[in-house]
């Protein structure tokens, strides 16, 4: 095998890879055969079906979503190639400046609200009872039960300026109503505020594994020694969730930079610029109440968004690994 | 030890601290809960107590509305399940356990999908959803949950075939049977548990799903449940008894099945918290 040249080394390493050989098996004719045999034909069919849906309406999507921010179009017009036009569009556009002033409020306020679910869990997993434990557990799973939007619907209903219940009490009570949903300063709050008591119920179950990953002995060692409920957070719970915790960051930095469902729902006339986020302008820019579609504008959008939050969660699981 | 296990006045407080989470969590369902039966005037005076007499009358109109919406969901759910979960299951049991060309690659493909945002797949899905000429068809849910739903189950349904014994399927290889076989008749009984699993998932994805129904189905005999009661408040207009009943009629099925089935709800739902 000396004075090998060292390409055939990658040469026969690609070969395994496509082929799907041992490295030992590589230069056995028989196998090579066999590589192109039935077996291999059924199974290439058996995987077919996923690999090509995913490919025309998951793959395609997102490729045609990169090649066309640099052409633009309408409904009824064919895509025109405009160069880096439609970046530019974005960045001299007034709103783009006040949807990101929004992102970076939700994007604050969601990673401040990441606290409230990790204390909740903490105190759930104190709980000696197990009982009580699986209860608290079924009634946050009603959460991810029920669609988000009933929640949304039934706060903006309570929320209403005329007849909405919490108005209703305020007025009541002798305070002055308030213009909940249709004040442009304010709406961003209210949005806020209908995700009281800010516990997700998805990532209460993550950090509950991970808080059930150790034997109850270490527990009870710790209640032996007097460790102190502080000290055993930082000593043992949170090192315990530390995976949990960083793999529900990025998911948090991701999800806000891209938000937009929650404020769509939300979303009308009078708060415009006050709830904005460049995830809904791009969606708007698609979808406009009226006028024509500006595909180019919300292609190229949208490509910023992916990258914005693609290389954020790079950044952040390099970050989290160099810390360890 | 037995004296560990006695309960002590710092339980109490968490416990308070857990029904005050679950409280405030599930005020808004309450208050639906108890809003669906009042009439108008109820609801205006006094809303946030349980009033008499019941209004029933809120669903049977709220049902008119929503009965088709049902419908629609129902059937998109079940085309999306049977075809997706089938798909998935049958690519992750090649994955793991057939020997073909460029198997690797392929999924490597897959798998990297995984991590990819999506924010930047809306628009051209709809427009390549408005080329194929699926809008407004059961197509336009069915093939896009198909796709979309791939990297995380194929991966799941290949991991959890590759802790099964080898040996099976080489037994009943060497018996004759073939691939098909050996897939319908050992491969899947085995993958229940992640058939079930990933029934739920879809499931809850489809009646949960939101924006893209919205865009995709436009004609308002296609709308799925939650475009339905998103529309309702046009439609309702002053009636808030059938507004809320509506709502409720979008939870009830769900909740009702959760309450059925609870074990295999919690088991379905942590597992599918993974997910993130």
């Amino acid at each position: 095998m000396k004075n090998r040249p060292f390409w055939k080394g990658f040469r026969d390493k690609a070969l395994c890879l496509v082929l799907d050989l041992e490295p030992s098996d590589l230069h056995k004719k028989e196998r090579r055969k066999k590589a192109f045999g039935l077996t291999a034909l059924v199974g290439f069919l058996f995987v077919l079906p996923a690999f090509a849906s995913n490919v025309v309406f998951d793959w395609i999507p997102m490729l045609d979503g990169i090649y066309k921010s640099f052409f633009q179009w309408s409904r009824y017009t064919e895509p025109v190639f405009v160069g880096l036009e439609n970046f530019r569009l974005i960045l001299v556009d007034p709103m783009f400046y006040a949807s990101l002033q929004n992102m970076l409020f939700f994007l604050v306020a969601n990673l401040v609200l990441m606290l409230p679910t990790i204390v909740a869990c903490v105190v759930m997993f104190r709980i000696r009872s197990t009982k009580a434990q699986y209860v608290y557990r079924v009634l946050l799973s009603l959460q991810m039960v029920i669609p988000g939007l009933v929640f949304t619907l039934m706060w903006i209903f309570l929320l209403g300026y005329d007849f909405g219940a919490i108005n209703h009490l305020l007025e009541r009570l002798g305070f002055e109503r308030v213009m909940f949903l249709g004040d442009a300063s304010r709406i961003k709050w209210t949005v806020l505020l209908t995700g009281i008591p800010f516990v997700s119920a998805n990532t209460a179950m993550i950090y509950i594994g991970g808080l059930n990953a150790i034997g109850e002995s270490v527990w009870e060692a710790a209640e032996i020694e007097g460790v102190g409920p502080i000290r055993r957070f930082t000593a043992l719970e949170f090192p315990l969730i530390i995976g949990q915790f960083k793999l529900n960051l990025i998911g948090v930095l991701g999800a806000s930079i891209t938000a937009y469902g929650q404020q769509l729902i939300f979303y009308n006339g009078s708060v415009h610029a006050g709830i904005m986020t460049p995830g809904l302008l791009m969606y708007f820019k698609a979808f406009p109440n009226t006028g024509a579609p500006e595909y180019g504008y919300a292609y190229a959008l949208g490509l910023l968004l992916f990258l914005v939050a693609l290389s954020i969660s790079l950044l952040t699981m390099r970050f989290l690994k160099s810390k360890e | 030890m037995k004296t560990l296990r006695r309960t002590r006045p710092s339980d109490l407080l968490k416990n308070g601290y857990m029904v005050v989470v679950v409280v405030l969590m599930l005020f808004p369902l309450y208050l639906m809960l108890i809003g669906s039966v009042k009439s108008l005037d109820q609801i205006l005076d006094n809303f946030f107590v349980p009033t008499l007499p019941m209004e029933f009358d809120n669903y049977a109109r709220a049902f008119r509305y929503v009965s088709p919406y049902y419908l629609n969901t129902a059937w998109y759910a079940v085309l999306s399940t049977v075809s997706t979960v089938f798909v998935a299951a049958i690519a992750g049991y090649a994955f793991a356990v057939l020997r073909f060309p460029g198997r690797r690659i392929l999924f490597m493909l897959l798998f990297a999908k995984m991590f990819l945002p999506g924010i930047m797949s809306l628009v051209p899905s709809f427009l390549l959803a408005t080329r194929l000429g699926i809008l407004n068809t059961s197509l336009v849910i069915v093939l896009f949950c198909m796709g979309t739903s791939q990297p995380f189950w194929v991966f799941v349904m290949k991991t959890f075939v590759e802790q099964q014994p080898k040996e099976l399927f080489e037994a009943m290889r060497i018996d004759g049977a073939s691939e098909l076989q050996i897939f319908l008749k050992l491969a899947f009984p085995l993958l229940r548990p992640m058939v079930s699993l990933m029934s739920l998932n879809v499931i809850l994805f489809i009646w949960n799903d939101f924006i893209w129904p919205l865009v995709t189905l436009t004609d308002p005999a296609k709308r799925t449940i939650t475009v339905g009661i998103f529309k309702l408040a046009a439609a309702a207009g002053i009636d808030y008894g059938m507004l809320i009943a509506g709502y409720a009629l979008a939870a009830l099925p769900l909740l009702i099945a959760f309450f059925i089935s609870m074990k295999q709800f919690m088991a379905g739902l942590t597992a599918g918290a993974i997910k993130i």
